[in-house]
């Protein structure tokens, strides 16, 4: 199941950001340092329930905001721009990894809020971080809603 | 054409209107609303000053009225039931877009998707719509 859900997260990720952004993710690095990073999440409910995180650094964020608002540099996107683009990305990774996962089932995704980057996080079911060909990214995700 | 994205993301609606603006279809207006309650007050301001609308993209998941209750409320007003609807979200399990279809909506897009996906839905539905 978690090699499958693997699987499927990234090639959620691989997807929306090649489609929505025209970035590519180049490598699976260790680990990387993610506090400040821009943080948002998605919370799902259906046959499966729990809730996807991504984090990024603003700048980033910026980059493919840039690129998915159709500007000429990332210096053109707002911070307010920047965070409505990660909300979205967040919203369509997990809902075209929910798809691949459960296609018969419906489910209801939650508006993309973010959350503190720096707070404490309780273990998830499955995370990668990702080097981008313009930055970096962490996403995790998790089967049960974290309180 | 005067086009209605309802959605959400300001982000989403940025992306669908600049796509169908660079797409070379003859866009006179694009309105936009954040959810289906909005947008049926678009609607109906519009229509109550004699103007019409040639094509609706929805979200499906949003605060407040969603897409399905909106595509709902289209399909039972008369003067609404043949504007053609796109639908336009991230949910794509088979469940939903059958679903979907059954509500009437004309087209179903799945989020992510690349601007030549929107205009050839748009061309195709809207070659439907005028055939």
């Amino acid at each position: 199941m978690a090699e499958r859900s693997g699987a499927d997260l990234e090639f959620a990720l691989r997807q929306v950001l090649d489609i929505m952004c025209m970035a590519r993710v180049t490598e699976e690095p260790e680990h990387i340092a993610t506090a400040g990073w821009l943080a948002m999440r998605v919370e799902f409910r259906g046959a499966s329930h729990g809730e996807m995180r991504l984090r990024m650094p603003e700048e980033t964020a910026c980059h493919l905001a840039a690129t998915f608002l159709g500007r000429r540099s990332s210096g053109e996107v707002t911070a307010t721009e920047a965070v409505q683009v990660a909300g979205e990305l967040t919203n369509m990774i997990c809902g075209c990894f929910l798809s691949r996962l459960e296609s018969a089932q419906i489910f209801e995704l939650s508006a993309p809020r973010p959350y503190p980057p720096d707070t404490p996080q309780p273990q998830p079911s499955l995370a990668r971080h990702y080097r981008l060909d313009k930055g970096s990214l962490y996403v995790a995700l998790a089967l049960t809603p974290w309180r | 054409m005067k086009v209605l994205i309802v959605d959400d993301s300001p982000a989403m609606r940025s992306y669908v209107s600049r796509t169908l603006q660079a797409a070379g279809l003859d866009i006179a207006n694009t309105l936009e609303a954040g959810d289906g309650g909005e947008a049926m007050s678009i609607l109906d301001k519009l229509y109550s000053g004699g103007g019409s609308l040639d094509l609706i993209f929805t979200d499906l998941n949003m605060p407040g009225v969603g897409g399905e209750a909106f595509l709902g409320h289209l399909r039972r007003h008369a003067a609404y039931e043949k504007i053609p609807v796109l639908v336009i979200s991230t949910d794509t399990t088979q469940t939903r877009v059958l679903r979907i279809r059954e509500m009437g909506a004309q087209g179903y897009i799945s989020k992510p998707c690349p601007p030549k996906l929107i205009r050839a839905k748009v061309e195709q539905v809207l070659g439907k719509a005028h055939g």
